[in-house]
């Protein structure tokens, strides 16, 4: 199978190749990023470095065109791979591959692919390269549109699973209807899907355990004036699995989004209920790289450090709850707006597990009485002049480190931060950024301070500070610049990092401490 | 196999190819649950100043709040269009709307949802920052925002 996808790459680029030295030239494009550390022993913190001292993962990614066709790879090399991260992630090699063929309606992939069905219930493939995620499918994928109104996919193959491939074959599929082109609906847009994964792992031995998992999604979008609503409905079928903890039950989920939004004010009401339906690449456990679904935290990531110490971590068994977010723009001109107005958000979030249980089952969206994490947040910027903008912001959070498999019980903690950005000159700006964290639980109080140079548009640098007063009296010092140009961007930091959890896309992973120096290079072409 | 793919490659490289200067084709939503090809978004026949950003990159906005700001003083002097992609996934995709509206950006924002335009144009840090040509050439990119990097965009608008 893998000879044979590599073999179609090749044929499909060697054809192009071809082409391009007698009529046309095709489009080369890549990008290479590197993300290095050299770390460093740090007896104050406790922290010890690897023998080999260094961490870097390598990505290197070309993409092909010719009209109508394309073909790419990318090489990744883990020399080795950063601490933290997933330790199968080793060596190097060329993880993905495809070739394809896109025509106005129809488009056939042959080799590896990203994909989403709905809002990823049931079925995500992506990368996520901050915390060494790749999920990407190896094998085979079609899609047709007849007149934009149905639209159609199919594709099956196998999962990547780090720097090989799930011990499992997957099949999937959608189908979508333009609802409201199909009706000319003027004022409005909807649309309809169903989505369906089928997940087959080989099982030999006694246990009642069918090798098929069946996962169905139905999605609804509907857009009219200002109102949005858009729906998913999801099921699983019984899936014994270790993430399942050994139960053969069955799953469902069930998102609601609804939106009102006008010039100057957004908002939008988010519900999730989750009931078994964490979904791997193969029956053992899953986690960073092992899952075929998505169920990311529906909460706020904050840009401030203090109020993302301890960000939520779903929990697909058995969760529900949601989120509001509020967005008004405080007019300028207005009493309270004054010359430059005032952007204003709100968001509140919060999660808990399902009433009932396994054995007697459980309630359709009830809570249960075990709190996960709750985030109610404000933050308001305002532009003092033409050259001083400041933003405030304040969380009140509540979090329970039963999340990440520690025991039963709730941080509660109270964030306030600012910062302002002072243009000192039309391509030099100065920022200031406070931050503190009151807290009687866990580690308790926090500080942390940073201020950043920009010289327009290249050049940066800082110098920060996170420190925790109330427990082990720590600092988490940073110290670096970056430089861009062009495509171009590279940046050196030096300092100590904490543990905990680190959060890209949703999805987090626990990161050691460390010390050390890194390096970050991205380049596109 | 690894060899053969690798002599592929390098057939490629010696047959000259040229570096990405098109859009390459994927499909996005609009914030009304339309799809539409990134070609389309040469269609009006100016040039298109292409930005990618997230709910949760804090110099993407300031960025596209200084496009806001300057929009009408701008569009006097130079024809341009603007595109702001959003490539928050299913975790933040629901406050892109709410974003969009309560800062009544001028320009049309689309999403991203499982980031296959941004990777196609190899954008692996955000914010990043195109300016295409109306022959829907790529003239002109950074990634990264500093205040004051702006003017660079216009000048480069200007020149076209």
């Amino acid at each position: 199978m893998k000879q044979a996808i590599i073999l179609t790459c090749l044929t499909v680029a060697i054809i192009c190749t071809g082409t391009i030295s007698i009529s046309a030239q095709g489009n080369l494009s890549g990008s290479f990023e590197t993300n290095s550390v050299y770390y460093l022993n740090d007896s104050r913190a406790g922290i010890i470095a690897p023998d080999d001292k260094t961490g870097s993962n390598n990505y290197f990614k070309l993409d092909y065109r010719y009209k109508k066709f394309s073909a790419g790879v990318q090489y990744e090399a883990y020399l080795p791979v950063l601490q933290g991260l997933p330790s199968t992630l080793r060596n190097s090699g060329l993880t993905f591959k495809y070739a394809s063929f896109q025509d106005s309606n129809f488009s056939v992939t042959a080799g590896d692919f990203y994909d989403q069905l709905g809002n990823g219930l049931i079925f995500r493939a992506y990368e996520e390269r901050a915390i060494g995620l790749n999920t990407a499918v190896e094998g085979v994928r079609l899609a047709y549109s007849f007149r934009n109104l149905v639209n159609v996919k199919g594709f099956a193959g196998r999962s990547r699973e780090f720097m090989d491939r799930a011990a499992s074959n997957v099949k999937g599929g959608s189908l979508s209807v333009d609802i409201a082109s199909a009706l000319r609906l003027e004022r409005s847009t909807a649309n309809a899907a169903i989505h369906i994964i089928n997940r087959y792992v080989a099982y030999a031995g006694q246990e009642p355990i069918d090798p098929n998992v069946q996962a169905y999604s139905f999605t609804m979008d509907w857009t009219i004036d200002a109102f949005s609503f858009q729906g998913e409905y999801a099921y699983k079928s019984r899936d014994n699995s270790t993430y399942s903890n050994n139960r053969n039950k069955d799953g469902s989920a069930l998102l609601l989004e609804i939106g009102y939004n006008t010039p100057g004010f957004g908002s939008s009401l988010t519900l999730r209920r989750l009931e078994y339906m964490q979904l791997g690449t193969t029956r053992g456990i899953t986690g960073i790289g092992r899952d075929l679904n998505y169920l990311p935290a529906l909460t706020k990531q904050h840009s401030y450090s203090l109020a993302m110490l301890n960000p939520h971590n779903t929990m697909g068994n058995e969760e529900t709850g949601g989120q509001l977010d509020i967005q008004y723009n405080v007019k300028q001109g207005s009493l309270l707006g004054g010359k430059y107005g005032i952007p204003l958000s709100l968001n509140a979030s919060t999660y808990y597990n399902l009433q009932g249980d396994v054995v007697n089952g459980y309630s359709f969206f009830t809570p249960g009485s075990t709190k996960y994490f709750r985030d109610i947040n404000i933050e308001m910027e305002k532009r003092i002049s033409a050259s001083v903008l400041t933003h405030l912001f304040y969380a009140n959070q509540q979090f329970n480190p039963m999340v990440i498999g520690k025991e039963n019980s709730l941080y509660t903690s109270h964030t306030l931060a600012g910062d302002l950005r002072w243009q000192l000159k039309q391509a030099q700006s100065l920022r200031f950024e406070l931050q503190h964290l009151w807290s009687k639980d866990y580690q308790k109080n926090w500080a942390a301070a940073l201020v950043e140079l920009s010289a327009s548009p290249a050049f940066t640098c800082f110098i920060g500070d996170m420190y925790n007063y109330g427990d082990t009296n720590m600092h988490y010092y940073k110290l670096g610049g970056s430089y861009s140009f062009s495509r171009t961007r590279v940046g050196l930091t030096y300092g100590r990092s904490r543990e905990g959890l680190i959060c890209a896309g949703g999805v987090c992973l626990y990161m050691p401490a460390y010390t050390g120096l890194n390096l970050s290079l991205t380049s596109s072409f | 196999m690894k060899k053969y793919l690798l002599l592929g490659l390098i057939c490629l490289l010696i047959s000259g190819v040229s570096a990405q200067t098109q859009l390459p084709a994927v499909q996005l939503h609009t914030l009304k649950g339309e799809t539409i090809s990134s070609r389309s978004l040469l269609n009006d026949g100016v040039p298109v100043v292409l930005s990618f950003w997230s709910t949760i990159c804090k110099p993407c906005i300031e960025e596209l709040n200084v496009f806001r700001d300057q929009w009408t003083k701008w569009q006097k002097e130079v024809r341009f269009s603007m595109v702001a992609v959003s490539v928050d996934d299913a975790r933040s995709v629901a406050r892109v709307r709410g974003f969009a509206a309560a800062r009544e950006w001028p320009f049309t924002v689309l999403l991203d949802k499982n980031q296959d335009f941004k990777r196609a144009l190899n954008v692996n840090t955000i914010p990043q920052l195109y300016i295409i040509g109306a022959d829907g050439k790529i003239v002109y990119s950074h990634i990264g925002y500093t205040p004051g990097s702006e003017k660079k965009v216009l000048d480069i608008l200007k020149g076209l």
